[in-house]
């Protein structure tokens, strides 16, 4: 779920009270709104500075643990226990500062079991924020690499021919609620995606066996974007959002894009969107190595990995790491990889591909031959009308169009005529067409759609006498617009009602609906008839699919939507915080004492039970323990838990006879 | 990043040129690093190819230097790949040499390179010996095969092996024709010859020379002939081609015609200038028998052999060309690009190209004609618009292209050129003749024996017979110096190869204007229109426009439209 999706289902107060929370002060004061402030590297670095240790500790385990993958609260909550210093009763006050501050969200399950996610379009900001990288610029002079060399076309162009081919196609649905197969392979057909490079990150996508990844994912990410939307009977544009979309800039648009991706793939890999942030986040313009990359995350996942209990923990082996991510870019269009010597090592290095800020428009060249090159900076309206009328030929800049006796009929059949298509390719290719790509024109346009089908109003008349007898009305006569046969008159369809008052005035009321005899009687159905029967469930199975196709194409790891959301502070039972603690004399937690061997098993009972830390003396010196469990053998007992080595906990178990002066820790700002 | 360079060079080194900016600087550089592609419009595609930048550096280029030239022109930054391309190609020039060695054949170069052909089983398995880490002994006959596949892996060969001297034959341009009129090499021809006579270290030797027809390739192969004075065999294409190789040969040198003759025909003679055709030297009785002309190569010590219009050699011309790797080649053509992709090959059987002329460049300095082209379009007569209709689809396009109209269309257009040398062309033999006895012209066709043929030019130069009408076999390699003006009738359905050879007969240059004037004559409203654009295309893509005119009042001069009236009401 993303930061959109919540503003919807949030309660505007709840969105609100966000921003009253101490940590977005500045946020507040710029104006901003919460989904504004969450995505904006300024405002939530400036927050995140501001969260309190254990709200950060708390984020920052997310993060590297997690990502944006949904995490069950158990699961959570014994992630903090392993890979952070905090005690239980910290931990809890961190999860729910975040929540209360906008960073961390939940749903409910009827059993009361919740999970967890940060928005997955926040993740690449907040991990800046929190884990702040510079990659050193690599100097040395690049060369291509094997296997990924080149530039490809940006992902935007390979959508805009995914819609290109779909509004070119048939864009309904079958009974089952799908597009058709034609359509489906055209799709993959015109996404110039190489799907490997999708497929190796653990995705799900709904109708596996009809539609390919690659087709689910660009379907799924232009739907995100508002381009397409689904219909009772299939998929339409939206037009006012395709026109605003193709407008852009490129570099708005595919940044965009690089937004729902990251929002998209963040949700299903869990640590591994370190690898994806770690690149988005490195700046345009320069070659980065790849390798440092690597070690700076590694760096960074060891030393929590480091902090976690050696051999307790679950094992967080990524399934992904920076290749995938890097060729990912890189088939997308976004980014270029290449090799280079560093320090005598060839080392294969990235750099994000600089797209226009600005639309500064370069003129189509049509060739008297009919070729068109398409520069860089032509407009992608004019892209989307060279859709449909060539041929594209090679995939290089400029692209090359090829105007086509097939492409020029289909565009007549969506409604071009030759002076709109002269007109185009004038305007866009800032000058005279040449006599050739006229005549190309005139001979290509000089056959098609001479002839069309239309639906047409017909008023029936059921003899010559009732013909003659509509012809005769003089207010009606006008209405006639044309006699097919004897006793039938094309007419308008905004003229019915007035026609059908006009007959009933003479005396004549037509037949109630639209239809003849036929649709009469089916409008009051036999269920007698097996097949009539059969009918019945293929459309019910229509309907279920058509549902089925509306949920999605590429789900969800987990389906949140399914669940409640937690929307409001009393949906959300206050967290008990060290229950008991009225019970517990205040010098245990004011000075470190020592205590009986009966006192200090009570002591750490208590200390289990309110999940706090205690301090010991331990051969002379201070350590914090997080106690977990007491152990009774016998007569004989001892305490297992944590023992916090500055960042470094480790599993320990303890006899009383071992310290000699212990202390409860509360929490900061408890029992002060 | 965008400039106002005058080129844009893709990753996979096709170049476009964009004429509409200053480009000479811009054309120079491709015209000496990569082939022309097409030249259509205002944007001309050329493509960097290995043999190009081979080419070009054998001509003293570096491939730092190319880059950075490519740099300089270049409207949008240098792909990385293109400029890595580049420099890898580069990098592999003059590391491999073919050379001979008590009579052995050895290739020799850098221990890197031989290491990773060593692992290529196509160039092993001509290997007799690996001998050491920088030379191998191969097998004699592999020469032409083992370039030909090192240029296909991308790794240029120079063959120092040297060249057969050949039988030596004292041969002498003259100064004056035998004609009379006076005789000079042209400087770009002097040029190319200049080329293919020289044998240094990085250029010369067996090679391809590009001329614009009608520029005079045959006297490039004269002119490397006299130079290189040994007993040669010229191929050609076809028989009428082989002719007039010979009446140039005798009438520009002071060769004998004892010494030249065309193999064929009556007797199989060889003489010390041979000229053959490629289809004779590539029949057989069926495809089980051998070539039995092949044996030719090896009829007498050729010092030279020419292959004219390289760019048609057949299949197995290639093979036999690959194992005569010891004697000189000259290749001759108008066109780089074979249809069978095959241009490849040709280079490195044949050579490098040495040399290429720019067409424009060719009509500005007037070594060419400068045709117009027009399109006219004629209404379908009365008489056959109910037979069109109900014709099935295959007959439509026979009665669009006999569609009775043309006839005065002809007339108009004989009578707008006055005596203007006039060839009428088309597809249909009722319809050339039915032309040909109302405009009381000769009609040359494929059952004309080749005496009467001969004597049909004759005429048509002498000016005693301006317009002839002629069939298909004006396709080939009929030269009709004169001819300023050619109408088409009717033609092969959308061929573009037919219409360019068409054209093709106007190219040479005139006296006075130095212009020429292409009519294809179309019918309006039928299938022949959109065959007629399909055919149009490979001369735009030379760079030539097609007017669109109606048969109507204003359509005669695509240029001129006062004259135009006056010769309509005229």
């Amino acid at each position: 779920m993303n930061t959109e999706q919540l503003t919807r289902m949030l309660p505007d107060e709840r969105l609100r009270s966000f921003l009253r929370q101490d940590v977005w002060l500045h946020a507040a004061e710029r104006g901003m709104s919460w989904q504004e402030a969450v995505k904006d590297r300024e405002a939530a670095a400036i927050a995140i500075n501001r969260l309190s240790a254990y709200a950060s500790d708390t984020l920052k385990m997310i993060v590297l643990r997690f990502g944006a993958e949904p995490v069950a609260e158990e699961k959570l909550i014994q992630a903090l226990r392993d890979y952070t210093r905090m005690a239980g009763a910290e931990s809890r006050i961190g999860v729910k500062q975040l929540e209360s501050a906008g960073f961390l969200f939940a749903v409910q399950k009827l059993w009361g079991e919740k999970i967890y996610w940060i928005p997955s379009d926040c993740y690449t900001v907040w991990q800046n924020a929190l884990f702040p990288f510079a990659l050193s610029p690599v100097i040395s002079s690049a060369r291509p690499l094997a296997g990924a060399s080149g530039i490809r076309e940006p992902f935007g162009r390979r959508i805009l021919y995914l819609l290109a081919a779909l509004a070119k196609g048939d864009a309904s649905f079958t009974a089952k609620g799908l597009l058709s197969k034609k359509t489906a392979a055209k799709l993959d057909e015109a996404l110039l995606l190489d799907e490997s490079k999708l497929t190796v990150f653990p995705l799900d996508w709904a109708n596996k066996d009809h539609y390919s990844l690659k087709t689910a994912f660009a379907l799924t990410v232009s739907s995100e974007l508002g381009l397409l939307r689904k219909e009772e009977g299939g998929l339409a544009l939206h037009t006012e959002r395709m026109e605003a979309w193709l407008a852009l800039a490129e570099e708005a648009r595919e940044r965009e894009l690089q937004d729902r991706l990251g929002g998209m793939l963040f949700r299903w890999v869990g640590a591994d969107a370190l690898f994806g942030s770690i690149l988005m986040g490195a700046s345009g313009g320069s070659w980065y190595s790849i390798t440092e990359a690597e070690k700076l995350i590694a760096g960074l996942t060891d030393s929590m990995h480091e902090r976690a209990m050696r051999g307790q923990v679950e094992s967080a082996a990524s399934r992904l790491g920076m290749s995938e991510w890097t060729h990912l870019f890189h088939e997308l269009g976004w980014m270029e990889l290449a090799e280079a010597d560093v320090e005598g090592q060839a080392v294969q290095i990235f750099r994000w591909r600089a797209f226009p800020r600005e639309n500064t428009p370069e003129d189509l060249i049509v060739q008297p031959n009919g070729e068109i090159w398409a520069p860089p900076g032509c407009g992608y309206a004019a892209r989307w009308e060279l859709e449909l009328l060539g041929e594209r030929v090679n995939a290089e800049e400029p692209l090359l169009y090829r105007l086509s006796a097939a492409a020029v009929s289909n565009a007549l059949e969506q409604g071009r005529t030759k002076g709109d298509i002269e007109r185009f390719l004038q305007t866009a290719g800032g000058g005279e067409l040449s006599v050739h790509v006229r005549a190309l024109l005139r001979e290509w346009t000089g056959k098609a759609c001479r002839f069309s089908f239309e639906e047409v109003t017909l008023l029936r008349c059921d003899s010559d006498e009732m013909a003659g007898h509509a012809k005769s009305l003089a207010e009606l006569a006008p209405r006639l617009i044309e006699q097919i046969g004897e006793r039938d008159f094309i007419v308008e369809s905004s003229s019915v009602s007035e026609i059908r008052r006009l007959l009933q005035k003479s005396g004549y009321p037509p037949r109630k609906g639209i239809g003849g005899v036929k649709a009469a009687a089916a409008s009051y159905p036999s269920f007698l008839s097996a097949h009539e029967r059969a009918g019945a469930e293929e459309v019910r199975a229509e309907q279920d699919a058509i549902s089925n196709e509306r949920a999605s194409w590429l789900l969800e790891p987990i389906v949140l939507r399914h669940y409640q959301l937690v929307q409001n502070a009393q949906d959300d039972p206050e967290v008990v915080l060290l229950p008991g603690i009225e019970r517990v004399p205040a010098a245990w937690w004011r000075e470190m004492r020592s205590y009986h061997a009966s006192t200090r098993k009570e002591f750490m009972q208590q200390a289990v039970s309110l999940e706090t830390a205690v301090q010991l003396r331990l051969n002379g010196e201070i350590r914090s323990f997080v106690p977990e469990q007491v152990e009774q053998r016998g007569q004989e007992w001892a305490v297992t838990g944590r023992m916090i080595a500055g960042d470094r906990p480790e599993r320990s178990r303890l006899t009383p006879d071992m310290w000699e002066e212990m202390k409860l820790v509360l929490p900061s700002g408890i029992g002060s | 990043m965008q400039s106002e360079g005058s080129i844009i060079v893709q990753s996979d080194l096709t170049i476009l040129l964009d004429e509409r900016q200053p480009a000479a600087g811009a054309r120079e550089l491709l015209l000496a690093v990569a082939e022309a592609v097409k030249r259509v419009g205002s944007v001309h595609t050329y493509k960097i190819t290995p043999m190009s930048l081979w080419n070009a550096l054998s001509a003293g280029w570096e491939g730092e230097e190319m880059i950075e030239r490519l740099k300089s022109h270049s409207r949008y930054e240098l792909p990385m790949q293109a400029e890595a391309t580049v420099r890898l190609w580069a990098s592999r020039y003059g590391k491999l040499k073919l050379s001979m060695d008590g009579g052995e054949l050895l290739l020799t170069g850098d221990a890197q390179i031989l290491q990773q052909l060593k692992l290529k089983g196509s160039v092993a398995e001509w290997v007799r010996d690996f001998r050491g880490e920088t030379e191998w002994l191969l097998h004699p006959e592999c020469r032409g095969v083992l370039k030909q596949e090192l240029t296909r892996l991308g790794y240029p060969v120079f063959d120092r092996a040297g060249y057969h001297a050949g039988q030596a034959l004292s041969v002498a341009l003259r100064e004056k024709t035998a004609g009379g009129v006076p005789f000079v090499l042209r400087p770009y021809q002097q040029q190319a010859v200049s080329i293919f006579s020289e044998e240094s270290e990085t250029s010369g030797g067996s090679g391809v020379v590009v001329l614009p027809c009608g520029t005079g390739k045959t006297i490039v192969g004269i002119a490397a002939l006299a130079k290189i004075g040994a007993e040669t065999l010229i191929l050609t294409s076809s028989r009428t081609s082989a002719e007039q190789w010979r009446d140039e040969l005798l009438d520009k040198t002071n060769l004998t015609p004892d010494s030249v003759c065309v193999y064929g025909g009556k007797g199989k003679q060889v003489s010390p200038v041979t000229i053959a055709t490629y289809q004779l030297l590539t029949y057989r009785k069926s495809k089980s028998d051998d070539f039995r002309h092949m044996g030719l190569f090896n009829e007498r010590d050729w010092g030279l052999i020419i292959y004219d219009e390289v760019h048609l050699l057949p299949a197995p011309v290639f093979r036999m060309t690959a194992s005569i790797q010891a004697t000189r080649r000259l290749g001759l053509t108008a066109t780089l690009v074979r249809e069978d992709g095959c241009a490849e090959d040709v280079y490195s059987l044949i050579g490098p190209k040495h040399y290429d002329m720019n067409w424009k460049t060719a009509e500005e300095q007037a070594y060419i004609s400068s045709v117009s082209c027009a399109e006219i379009r004629v209404p379908l007569a009365d008489a056959q618009v109910n037979s069109y209709r109900a014709a099935a689809p295959r007959s439509k396009l026979r009665i669009a292209a006999e569609n009775a109209n043309k006839l005065p269309v002809v007339r108009e257009l004989l009578r707008k050129h006055g005596d203007k040398p006039t060839l009428v062309i088309g597809q249909y033999l009722k319809q050339l003749k039915e032309v040909a006895e109302e405009l009381g012209a000769p009609l040359l066709t494929g059952e004309t024996p080749q005496e009467e043929r001969l004597r049909l030019y004759d005429d048509f130069r002498a000016g005693e017979h301006p317009v002839l009408v002629v069939s298909k076999v004006a396709n080939l390699a009929i030269d009709l110096p004169d001819a300023a003006v050619a109408i088409q009738l009717s033609g092969s359905f959308g061929s573009r190869q037919e219409e360019a050879q068409r054209v093709g007969r106007l190219l040479r240059p005139k006296s006075g204007s130095n212009e020429a004037w292409f009519y294809t004559l179309v019918t309006e409203g039928t299938k022949e229109t959109e065959f007629a654009l399909r055919r149009q295309m490979f001369m735009l893509e030379q760079g030539y426009d097609y007017m669109q005119l109606p048969a109507t009042a204003d359509w005669l001069d695509p240029r001129d439209g006062s004259e135009t009236k006056e010769a309509a009401q005229g």
